[in-house]
């Protein structure tokens, strides 16, 4: 094997890596989001993406255009994250993280099985934004879905950057993440940011489901283990932390790869989640998190 | 006035008094209830017309010890695991392989199997129950995935993911135990003992200092209890009952798969303890029977059987937080509300 | 009143039941989970079968009582419903294994400890061999070693002699591994193997490494949609170009076909011979019977059927040619098995043995292409 093909292959790997790493590094921040104002883990992070791929694709094979099936399908994620909030969060008088926790697992549950009853458990895709054509990068063969990913992520990653910063709404939810009572005394309608948080964790797994399926395609139940590997990343990149959520998602997504083209691809799975211990034991606030950890 | 029930954990959220007042006065009596409530279970191989029926019966106190024991360390230590199922399968492949693999008695098996979880729990304990609250949560789901991972990929020793085979039944002499109406004396045996283990556990300075925990860690801290030894404790002891329905599972099955301990039968076994009412001994029971017994019920509505599950949950969980088992106290206290 | 009723007839296994009585016979298939989106179609063929069979007048008068239950792709959930098939509800056969060959092999001892004949439309051969050890188990499919014979045939008209296996990490896939190991060998092939999860979506690492192993053939094994990623992004690195690509029997579907679109083009698949029935020569004895079945199968539930419905349907009609010829005696109904002897049906010619229980020989393996929205005949022998 010629060094040039070696230099190809690793270029190939590196950008699958990178392109996987875009959709753990949106699931990672949309559970980042309401993790930072709930203190909850959300279960159903994982099928909001999930229901993102699915409800475009239906849309697609209704004959809508591919662009107009992705908007549709997030936009209804994003009210699907809405009501999740009302109907979870909401209702609760002492909404302790716990027992968010426990009613996203059961969210979970729920939508994974409507989507099962009403979509049906076919697989679905649906084509690329621009069909199956493939650029060729110094060797390396890359889908153009695959720039697409990159490009969407990294302009979500900068519009949320913006939101956060520069917005009167963002930095409210900051403040409600930072101290909520703090914030209820200056005035923060706390209900309302929590419902905030819940639609822009929804609006990113939703995106997020929506650009990966033409190249994954997805079915009912394909929801628990990508949101399993963002929680990862999460972690990875340090918990709560927006740009700990981007460099996260990233380096987990190259690590599986390369994990998987140059040890063994019978253990490309276990990666994701080895990475996971090692960064609790080792590092538990994460490659960008100040120290969330408290040690006892 | 300063009420007690005004105090808040962050992890658990403020601790309603009354109902661990509540608890207080039922435990004190609470071992002749669970002794008539263990002699009535021998009717189920005794009356139970046929294996099905038993089944159910072994299923259920295998699924008893579980919750049970993963609903002390949820409801009474306040550490959420996610990795009870990853246990549960370690000592059911322990159990398993000693048996198939390299032709042990079957009878060594029990031990080994709570052995073996239990020192897997003090590898994962020790680093992560240093850390607080859902750190614990997200290195059990860690731990349960890669162990989900090792059961489907070492064939050879596992089967892979058609499964182990050729395990060999335990036997009393030359009585064996392999169908489930002769098994269910022993599962019932051990069962029982986990359950009195438990209640003992939970009544004892251990169990005071750790519901103190659960309240409040740095209240409990001032007062001298090493925190992060009891709850190694309680975690390494629970995840050793893991281990031993693990090995329970396995004799009376024959047979062990991957897909049985995986990291959504973890989060399922929560959502258990959860309907039941966590922090509460007879929520487990009734989250035990609601997780043995819905399948069957739901067996004609199949597919929207997982729906049912699911709002169910939520449902559950909005209108009764300490779970099915609180749900007297809350219309108790709804009723005293209302009057005037 | 059921339960009781199921007791007494599990009990007195040898008292001859009355003609009135209905013959019992349960199947477990999945038709939730990950294996599902072929467990619906295997349910209607053994519905359509035992209708037909009722509808006829029974099995020597005795109309069948059929007992179907969803194992949900888990084997646990499959061995609490074989339980249940065996001690509640009393049946005399079982027909079908989950769709899923763990489950399947989980299955074959119960059946075996209970002496309750089970037919298996599974795939792994390991759920019939040693044959002593499974009397009482059959298998109605062909076993992954005789496909993998099949496909070597075809590598030998072609010259080709790299192949690489890309196969999951399931049963299915891990028994395909095995058995290419033992026929690598007989056939003189050199093998590489590369495996993935079947959730798995991103097979590049693994295409990789084969195009930079230099091979010549890439074979898939796998029933999950994983599968149309592999032609994708096979497609994608350019591989359909300068390599042959074939999927194995378990991904002969049109669903799949559809969603890899262009990449499905170059594509060959190993299968039965029921997919290409009308495009079969006139002389094949199996070609009436794949147009009988469509036909019917038409008719009744207004959808052109697979090969998956006539895997089933055939397995139920090889019960009752047993239990025809045995009546209420099991040790009958499973010699009458192994006396089976060149049966036609729409999945193949079926023969059984004492030695051999798995039904299906290589000859019924075709290999075929996809093109103008069907399937058609590629390779007949």
């Amino acid at each position: 094997m010629s060094a040039g093909s070696a230099g190809a292959t690793a270029l190939q790997l590196f950008f699958a890596g990178v392109g996987n790493g875009a959709i753990y590094a949106l699931v990672a921040l949309g559970f980042n989001v309401i993790f930072k104002s709930t203190g909850a883990l959300n279960f159903a992070q994982g099928e909001w993406v999930m229901l993102g791929g699915m409800i475009a694709a239906a849309a697609i094979a209704s004959h809508a255009a591919i662009w107009a099936g992705c908007l549709v399908a997030v936009v209804i994620v994003a009210a699907v994250g809405l009501l999740s909030e009302r109907l979870i969060v909401a209702p609760l008088k002492r909404p302790t993280p716990m027992l968010i926790t426990l009613l996203s697992i059961g969210l979970a549950i729920s939508t994974k099985s409507v989507v099962m009853l009403v979509l049906g458990k076919d697989p679905a895709g649906y084509p690329g934004f621009s069909g199956d054509a493939v650029l060729n990068v110094f060797g390396a063969r890359v889908p153009a879905q695959t720039l697409w990913i990159i490009g969407i992520t990294v302009a979500f990653i900068v519009a949320a950057h913006v939101f956060f910063e520069r917005t009167i709404l963002g930095k409210s939810l900051r403040a409600v993440a930072a101290d909520r009572d703090a914030a209820s005394l200056v005035g923060i309608n706390v209900q309302h940011s929590v419902m905030w948080s819940f639609v822009i964790g929804a609006l990113a797994g939703g995106i997020a489901g929506a650009i990966i399926t033409p190249q994954t395609f997805t079915s009912y139940d394909q929801g628990g283990l990508v949101g399993f590997k963002g929680f990862s990343a999460a972690m990875l990149g340090g918990i709560g932390n927006l740009y700990g959520a981007l460099v996260g998602g990233l380096v987990l997504g190259l690590l599986e790869t390369f994990a998987a083209g140059y040890v063994s691809s019978h253990f490309k799975d276990a990666v994701a989640f080895i990475v996971l211990l090692i960064i609790l034991f080792a590092l538990p606030s994460g490659l960008l998190g100040r120290s969330q950890a408290e040690r006892v | 006035m300063a009420r007690p029930s005004d105090a808040v954990d962050p992890v658990s959220g403020p601790i309603n008094t009354a109902a661990r007042d509540q608890r207080r006065r039922a435990l004190a009596g609470g071992r002749l209830p669970l002794l008539l409530f263990w002699l009535a279970l021998l009717a189920i191989p005794l009356f139970g017309f046929n294996e099905y029926v038993v089944s159910l019966g072994t299923s259920f106190l295998i699924n008893l010890i579980l919750i049970t024991s993963l609903n002390v360390l949820i409801g009474y230590c306040g550490q959420i695991s996610l990795g009870h199922a990853g246990f549960y399968g370690l000592g059911a492949y322990s159990a398993g392989i000693l048996s198939a693999k390299l032709g042990l008695s079957p009878w060594a098996g029990l031990p080994v199997a709570c052995l073996v979880s239990a020192f897997a729990a003090l590898a994962i304990g020790i680093p992560a129950l240093r850390l607080k609250g859902h750190y614990l949560a997200m290195a059990t789901l860690g731990f349960n995935a890669i162990l989900a991972v090792l059961f489907d990929q070492l064939v050879s020793w596992t089967g892979g993911p058609n499964g182990l085979l050729g395990i060999k039944p335990l036997t009393l002499g030359t009585f064996a135990l392999n169908s489930q109406t002769r098994i269910f004396p022993l599962i019932w045996l051990c069962a029982g003992l986990v359950m009195l283990a438990l209640l003992n556990l939970i009544q004892s300075r251990v169990g005071r200092a750790i519901r103190a925990i659960a309240t409040s860690e740095t209240a409990a801290e001032s007062l001298g209890i090493d925190a992060f030894r009891c709850k190694l404790i309680v975690f390494v002891l629970t995840a050793g009952m893991a281990g031993l329905a693990g090995s329970l599972y396995v004799e009376s099955n024959l047979y062990a798969s991957p897909e049985s301990f995986g990291f959504s039968t973890s989060i399922l076994l929560v959502a258990m303890v959860a309907l039941g009412g966590w922090g509460r001994y007879g929520g487990a029971i009734l989250g035990a029977l609601i997780y043995t017994v819905a399948p069957e019920l739901l067996r004609t509505f199949q597919d929207a059987q997982l729906l049912i599950f699911g709002a169910g949950m939520i449902a559950v969980l909005l209108f009764f937080p300490s779970g099915l088992a609180g749900a007297g106290d809350t219309v108790a206290r709804l009723w005293q509300r209302g009057r005037p | 009143m059921t339960a009781l009723l199921g007791v007494a007839t599990a009990g007195l296994a040898n008292l001859r039941a009355s003609a009135a009585d209905p013959i019992r016979i349960g199947t477990i298939l999945s038709v939730s989970g990950p294996a599902a989106f072929l467990g619906q179609d295997m349910k209607d063929g053994a519905q359509l079968a035992v209708d037909e069979i009722n509808d006829a007048g029974g099995i020597g008068g005795r109309k069948i009582e059929w007992i179907f239950y969803d194992a949900q792709s888990q084997t646990q959930q499959a061995i609490a419903e074989a339980r249940r098939l065996l001690s509640n509800d009393g049946v005399e056969m079982i027909v079908g294994g989950g769709n899923m060959s763990g489950i399947a092999l989980a299955i074959a001892p119960m059946a075996e400890a209970a002496k309750v004949p089970f037919v298996s439309t599974e795939g792994a051969s390991a759920i019939v061999n040693p044959v002593a050890d499974h009397r009482w188990t059959f298998k109605s499919t062909v076993d992954d070693y005789l496909v993998l014979h099949r496909a070597a045939d075809y590598f030998d008209k072609k010259g080709l002699r790299k192949i690489a296996l890309l196969a999951d990490t399931s049963g299915f896939g891990q028994g395909a591994t095995e058995q290419l190991k033992i026929v690598a060998k007989e056939r003189n092939l050199d093998a590489v193997f590369e495996s993935f999860a079947p959730s798995d979506t991103d097979l590049v690492p693994q295409l990789s490494r084969i195009r930079d192993a230099g091979a010549q053939v890439i074979l898939c094994w796998t029933v999950t949609p994983a599968g149309v990623v592999f032609l994708k992004q096979a497609q994608q690195l350019g591989l359909d170009e300068k390599l042959t690509l074939i999927h194995s029997y378990g991904f002969v579907t049109g669903k799949y076909m559809e969603l890899a679109g262009s990449a499905a083009e170059k594509l060959l698949l190993l299968s039965q011979k029921f997919v290409v029935g009308d495009q079969l020569p006139d002389a094949d004895p199996v070609k009436p019977k794949i147009a009988a079945l469509t036909d019917s199968f038409k008719r009744r539930f207004n959808r052109t059927p697979n090969q998956f419905v006539a895997q089933t349907y055939d397995a139920v009609y090889l019960a009752k040619m047993a239990l025809s010829a045995g009546g209420s005696d099991r040790e009958k109904v499973r010699e009458a098995f192994e006396t089976i002897r060149d049966y036609k049906c729409a999945s193949g010619i079926f023969s059984f043995s004492p030695e051999h229980h798995s039904g299906l020989a290589k000859s019924n393996i075709v290999l075929v292409n996809w093109a103008n929205g069907r399937f058609n005949l590629a390779d007949y022998t």
